[in-house]
């Protein structure tokens, strides 16, 4: 009589298990994946990007032409930076500082663009070894 | 040549000191950048053959 009793309980024990087993693979099945967000976000960020490096281009254009042709020749050594006016040579001077600040804003953009990049490869790198 | 002039010569020197120590390092940046954008190129298999190698000039 126990054993029998025994035997009831670990046939319904085996139903549940059953069901579940059923219940799991239909929830499976029917269960939708939700989109990914993050190629949202991603859209933004090159956005951003673009308007960045459309800044900079601006900037740069901006910038006193004859002064660059200046800073050109000084650099190639076609004049001679002691024979120039000491206006002219502080002016030299800030276009300098103004370029360092635009490539150092450059560097910094590069190197978040290098992070979201390696991101990427990351991201296809796990999708290829699923 | 008189001290004043002389001295903005100094700082000319430093600011192209540092704009061009400034300008190797986002050399040195741009081309890893490059090395790791074509590698996502690569990997994501677009393009094929035509955008090997393809640079982004900054």
């Amino acid at each position: 009589m126990r054993e029998k009793k025994s035997q009831d309980n670990s046939l319904s024990i085996q139903k549940v298990s059953i069901l579940e087993k059923i219940s799991s693979y239909f929830k499976a099945l029917f269960h939708k994946k939700p989109k990914i967000e993050p190629q949202k976000e991603l859209t933004e960020i090159e956005k951003s990007k673009n308007n960045f490096w459309k800044n900079i281009k601006l900037e740069e254009k901006l910038e006193d032409q004859e002064l660059l042709e200046l800073q050109r020749k000084v650099a190639t050594k076609e004049i001679n930076i002691e024979d120039l006016e000491i206006e002219e040579i502080k002016r030299l001077t800030e276009l300098y500082k103004r370029q360092t600040e635009r490539i150092v804003r450059k560097i910094e953009e590069v190197e978040a663009e290098a992070e979201i990049i390696n991101m990427k490869i990351s991201r296809l790198k796990g999708e290829n070894i699923e | 040549m008189n001290e004043e002039k002389k001295l903005a010569i100094e700082k000319f020197y430093e600011a192209k000191q540092e704009y061009e120590g400034k300008e190797k390092i986002f050399n040195e940046i741009n081309i890893k950048y490059n090395r790791a954008n074509k590698t996502l190129r690569e990997a994501q298999n677009i393009g094929g053959k035509e955008n090997e190698g393809e640079e982004i000039t900054r």
